[in-house]
């Protein structure tokens, strides 16, 4: 701190020397803030590169150089915990405009680097974690969503089945569903995930997102294993307001709006924002199962409706109260591929009401408490009932039950489920001194089904359906340490997991009676994870765990739709070992280069599996899996005006169980590749970006190429050598370009997905569409 | 210039980023008209290897030259999950895996020593559920379509579908009768009808037997035949070419699995006899075996789960066993191996034969001796049973299940 004084004071002294010093030419004024909360930066250094000169904003954040000669000049400006900004001014003879430097928070504006800013506290668990961040910059403009910005993410796929709003998961080193934790600002929404979309995160709203690999912070409750993916909203300045429409092929069109309102002295902020989504996904696509036949999708209608408010107080005894309605309404037809489905849809509506409470020093210096709580309630239905069904040539059917049903599922559905859900994580932590902290992290959650269908019960005879009571807490206790000089971090976390269920059973086949299922389960796990810095620049990062996962209640219980019932789930358990190297010049260096190597192993018990059966899909445990990874990741600014990565991940995830499932028998699968699993991809792109491109001014321009590769992978266990059902490779190349005008006020984003239109199958053959345009119009009032 | 070098650097890198990822593409051998696959020999397996819930898994076809050692997968053909075969003398129809995940197209092999040839293929309506071919001549075969209720004609030559006898007039309370397996005798086509509701089971309110008879020459059903008498019901199950079979007096039996041992409340099961040129039943030719005692065991049928005439009023059978039914169905182990005799009424357990699951139920006879695929806790694979000597040994050790043998003449 003394140093950093003595610095300042040194700075200031050849500031105002060369202000003495210096006589004639032009000048250049300017003033340096925080973009996200819109306050100045005191101590900022602004540099001309040209000049070797430099100076120090003053504690309004100003800054001024006189008598510069006349010029192009490159002023870098520089603050701890910031992106450094390079800047190209003119200084010409007359008075020049003053400037705004607006400075991004490191962990906000550089990609996929260690989170870092925040508390000192947090910095200790965070900068351990293998954490990636996806910044603003490259979410900024762009017509994509969020799953298409996560899928170019080392270790991550996506798992889509189809077009806008079909199903889809999310794959963080092949581990996938439920698991990977689904956070928006740290408050978990895994148990809306049948509800709540990423996708359903307005680009425009994002600050950043965070993408956990291996082990999770303790912070985020322990409930989830192998990854979790955390949407940071942004902070917004005293008045805002963002407008944007996208249109895109296949009549998908979208809307979205944010209203920001802060009012400072009250210490309040309010927002209301929404979206609208309309889409027909109506793409052509090749059958999967028969060869040469064409099908322009024709009942793949998709609607949403998302409406969103906040209060977020300052000033209400805690540092921050926050409450947040939001209401969520979904339309989505079931496109058939085998068959033609005409008729069959569902429908769901959210109604969600989140609560925040953040205080540093609560009741005793140095804890600092974060707890959130959010309760929903959630109507949803499928609703099949046609009489007949058709084949591709138009003929009609009759359906197997009299009373309907199109999909095949031997009986109709007119389903009107109710669930609500309750969901409480609180974290205390408490700075014991400058090494160490110590933490509490709990998770309870409460979810209660209660299903209803009786055009079911008419068509199989009986309930099947049963209420549900599904309760969960995960307790954790964290000690973090780092060393004085930064050099070594350290979190060791141990974990208490324990669920209950209870609920009904009855035998889709014979009428006996009604089994009544009461589970209670509990488990223990721990993870530790440290980095160490060898040099300013090149650290090294190992962590380990034995992680148990509660099964989500909708894998025990089925998603009400498609998905059956599996009550007697086990929760499934994790050994894994993360290492990595990371090699960082962002601002140390023009080029920002960050080279990151990772590798880990995984061996996963009782693993919870998506599978797809001749009765239905469902989640089954799947005996024991082991994986080795590894993922290199490479990114710089090549130069200035030209930003460029790539990446490759190669996940070796292997059948590893001795016996056949209740046997003494040998596994026949011992040893083969997990199947329905990439198990190499990799992502490279550039992005172009210059102001003022084409002339005028407060203009700028981004040009960006995405390449995706999947390698091809396998749809079964790897058996035989003959006639093997895959799932093709695949190379889709995106191209974008975003022009901003009126100094970022308004946008125009084109992108041209799949480029070449090459032929995507997703995961159990589902195919994607193919080349498609979009254009976004965006407008921030502010 | 060092920045520019640099630069330079950083795109190689990123071009060498790009292009690592084309990997050498290998699309497998689809079998075609000129390679042969599936491994040599004459005796051709399906095998298949589930996932824990026994409702999901793959499933490879394959020839052997005999029955010994362990069977090796690896020059298995790919199908359908727990696919039925046909085989009607070197020719080998696969039919679809059941639902409609998979190829919606009937393949025709054929067989010769050296391995197997695609020879055709037939799209066939998705969803439908052909399960089986019985053929009535070099140019014409039924393939009956379990979930429309319709037996589609077709020339097996072409592999093309030259007709349609729709059965739906006959269904009870739905649109499908639920065609199974049937056999031809004197010039008509002698098709069991399951007749099961949206649970898979029988109706509650028509536990009975039924039977179309079909002219071959015509195509028309004579007439639907019923056996009520006994309650029995689901007749053959409709992947099992042998749970309908005439005997040396011509006379049809047909082997009824009723509610497949899932139901303790109704565990009736056994056999309904058509006698030699008629189209009714003989109700005194029934029998319902599931208080009929198993010598060598405690156990009583439930149901049958298949079975093979071998002659002399001898039918090799798996029977399903309700004390071993587990949670799961598809898993349990409750297959009991069996020589049940229709003449005197009575059943034998055969020892040294595995408790088997539901996917390890076939049963061939050749060379005087029976031959049980089996999927034990402990053993899996062929099991040979000798009706002389009454000896058991295992002949083929076996990772997954064995779901089908044939035995092509050599």
């Amino acid at each position: 701190m003394k140093q950093k004084i003595v610095l300042l004071f040194f700075m200031l002294l050849l500031m105002n020397l060369n202000i003495v010093a210096q006589t004639g030419g032009g000048c250049i004024v300017g003033t340096v803030i925080d973009d996200a909360v819109g306050e100045p930066l005191i101590g900022a250094t602004i540099f001309i590169e040209e000049l070797k000169e430099g100076v120090v904003t003053d504690e309004h954040g100003d800054f001024s150089f006189s008598d510069i000669p006349i010029g192009t000049y490159t002023l870098t400006v520089k603050f701890m915990g910031f992106q450094v900004q390079t800047l190209k001014i003119t200084v010409g003879k007359e008075h020049g405009k003053k400037i705004k430097v607006r400075m991004k928070a490191l962990s906000q504006s550089i990609e996929e680097v260690v989170v870092m800013g925040k508390s000192e506290a947090r910095k200790i668990r965070e900068q351990a974690m293998p954490v990636s961040v996806i910044s603003m910059k490259q979410l900024q403009g762009t017509v994509s969503d969020v799953q298409g910005i996560l899928a170019k993410t080392v270790g991550v796929a996506i798992r889509a089945s189809g077009g806008v709003g079909s199903t889809s998961r999310l794959s963080v080193r092949g581990l996938e569903g439920k698991r990977i934790g689904f956070f928006i600002d740290e408050t978990s929404l895994n148990e809306q995930s049948d509800f709540i979309d990423l996708n359903d995160i307005p680009i425009d709203m994002i600050d950043r997102i965070e993408i956990y690999k291996g082990v999770v912070p303790a912070k985020f409750g322990g409930s989830s294993m192998g990854g979790a993916v955390n949407i940071v909203i942004k902070e917004y300045p005293d008045r805002y307001a963002d407008v944007s429409y996208t249109r895109e092929s296949f009549n998908v069109n979208k809307a979205q709006t944010v209203f920001k309102r802060n009012l400072k002295d009250a210490g309040l902020v309010f927002g209301v924002g929404g979206g609208y989504t309309y889409a027909d996904n109506n793409y052509t696509m090749e059958s999967p199962y028969v060869k040469g036949l064409k099908i322009k999708r024709n009942h793949d209608n998709f609607r949403k409706l998302i409406l969103g408010g906040s209060i977020k107080a300052k000033k209400w005894w805690f540092d921050e109260v926050e409450f947040e309605p939001a209401f969520i309404d979904t339309y989505k037809e079931i496109q058939g591929i085998e068959t033609d489905i005409r008729q069959a849809h569902t429908r769901s509506r959210l109604y969600l009401l989140a609560n925040k409470l953040e205080k540093k020093n609560f009741l005793l210096e140095g804890l600092d408490f974060d707890m959130s709580t959010a309760i929903a309630y959630t109507q949803y239905s499928l609703v099949d009932t046609a009489k007949v069904w058709y084949d591709w040539e138009g003929n009609a059917y009759p359906t197997p039950s009299t009373i309907g049903g199109e999909l095949g599922s031997r009986y109709a559905s007119k389903s009107n489920n109710k669930k609500t859900t309750l969901l409480n994580k609180l974290n205390l932590e408490y700075l014991i001194s400058k090494n160490h902290s110590i933490s509490f992290n709990s998770v309870f959650t409460l979810a209660n089904g209660y299903p209803s269908d009786a055009t079911k019960e008419q068509s199989i005879g009986k309930k099947v359906d049963f209420n549900s009571h599904m309760r969960s807490w995960v307790g954790g206790l964290t000690h973090d340490f780092r060393t004085t000089d930064d050099r070594f971090l350290n979190s060791l976390t141990t974990r208490i997991y324990w669920y209950s269920m209870k609920t009904s059973y009855q035998n889709i086949y014979v009428n006996t009676p009604v089994e009544d299922i009461s589970l209670n389960k509990s488990s223990v796990g721990f993870s530790n994870a440290m980095r160490y810095r060898f040099t300013p620049s090149f650290m090294g990062k190992l962590s380990g765990g034995y992680d148990v996962r509660i099964p989500a209640e909708n894998e025990l219980l089925g998603d009400g739709y498609t998905i059956t019932p599996s009550e007697r789930l086990l929760p499934e358990r994790n050994l894994s070992v993360n290492a990595g190297l990371l090699y960082d010049l962002t601002g140390k260096h023009p080029s920002n280069l960050q080279i990151e190597l990772s590798g880990y192993y995984m061996y996963l018990k009782d693993m919870i599996r998506f599978v797809k059966g001749i009765l239905g899909a469902q989640y089954q445990n799947f005996g024991e899996m082991r994986t080795l990874g590894a993922e290199l990741e490479v990114k710089a600014d090549i130069f200035p005006f030209l930003y460029g990565y790539g990446n490759v991940t190669y996940q070796d995830l292997r059948d590893v169980r001795k016996y056949e499932e209740g046997t003494n028998l040998p596994n026949a699968t011992k040893g083969k590749r997990m199947p329905n699993i990439p198990y190499f991809m990799a992502n490279a792109g550039l992005e172009f970006h210059k102001e003022n491109l084409f002339g005028g001014r407060g203009q700028n321009t981004r040009l960006f190429a995405d390449m995706a590769f999947v390698n091809e992978y396998l749809y079964d266990f790897e058996i035989t050598e003959n006639a093997k059902r895959r799932i093709p490779q695949s190379t889709t190349i995106d191209l974008g370009i975003e022009h901003s005008f009126m100094n970022q006020r308004l946008f125009i984003s084109g992108k041209i997905k799949n480029l070449t239109n090459a032929v995507v199958l997703s995961e159990f053959n589902r195919p994607m569409p193919g080349r498609s345009f979009g254009i976004k119009l965006r407008y921030i009032f502010r | 210039m060092k920045r520019m070098k640099e630069s330079w650097q950083l795109i190689a890198m990123s071009v060498a980023m790009l292009f690592v990822t084309s990997c050498e593409k290998n699309n497998g051998n689809e079998p075609t008209p000129d390679n042969l696959l599936g491994g040599e020999g004459n005796i051709l397996i399906e095998s298949t290897v589930k996932n824990a819930d026994g409702t999901s898994g793959q499933s490879y076809l394959q020839q052997i030259p005999n029955l010994s050692g362990t069977l090796n997968m690896t020059q298995g053909i790919q199908i359908g999950f727990a696919s039925s075969i046909s085989v009607e003398g070197n020719d080998i129809f696969v039919f679809p895996e059941f639902g409609t995940s998979g190829k919606q197209t009937v393949v025709k092999y054929e067989h010769s020593q050296k391995g197997l040839k695609k020879v055709g293929e037939m799209q066939i309506i998705p969803n439908s559920y052909p399960i089986n071919l019985t053929q009535v001549s070099d140019e014409k075969a039924y393939i009956p379509l379990y979930n429309l209720g319709k037996v589609m004609v077709i020339n097996p030559k072409t592999m093309i579908r030259t007709g349609e006898i729709n059965l739906s007039k006959y269904a009870h309370k739905d649109s499908s009768v639920d065609p199974s397996y049937g056999i031809i005798r004197d010039g008509f086509y002698y098709l069991p009808l399951d007749q099961i509701g949206t649970n898979w089971m029988p109706y509650e309110d028509h536990r009975q037997v039924d039977v179309a008879v079909i002219d071959t020459k015509t195509d028309k059903v004579l007439n639907v035949i019923s056996e009520k008498s006994n309650g029995l019901c689901f007749p053959t199950r409709p992947f099992l070419k042998n749970m309908i079979f005439t005997n040396e007096q011509n006379d049809i039996y047909i082997a009824c699995t009723g509610y497949f041992g899932y139901n303790p409340q109704y565990v009736k099961n056994g056999f309904v006899c058509i006698p030699a040129g008629k189209h009714e039943f003989d109700e005194s030719k029934t029998w319902e075996i599931s208080n009929t005692p198993i010598a060598g065991s405690t156990y009583k049928s439930a149901t049958i789960f298949n079975c093979k005439y071998i002659g002399n009023n001898k039918v090799a059978a798996y029977v399903g066993v309700l004390e071993l039914m587990s949670d799961n169905p598809y898993t349990a182990r409750n297959s009991m191996a069996v020589m049940i005799d229709l003449k005197t009424k009575t059943i034998e357990k055969i020892d040294g034969i595995p408790y088997t699951d539901g996917h390890s139920v076939a049963i061939e006879y050749h060379n005087g001796e029976v031959l049980f695929a089996a999927y034990g806790v402990n053993v899996s694979g062929v099991f040979a049973y000798n009706p002389t000597t009454r000896k058991v040994r295992q002949t083929l050790s076996s990772g997954g299940n064995v779901a089908f043998m044939h035995f092509f003449k050599k």
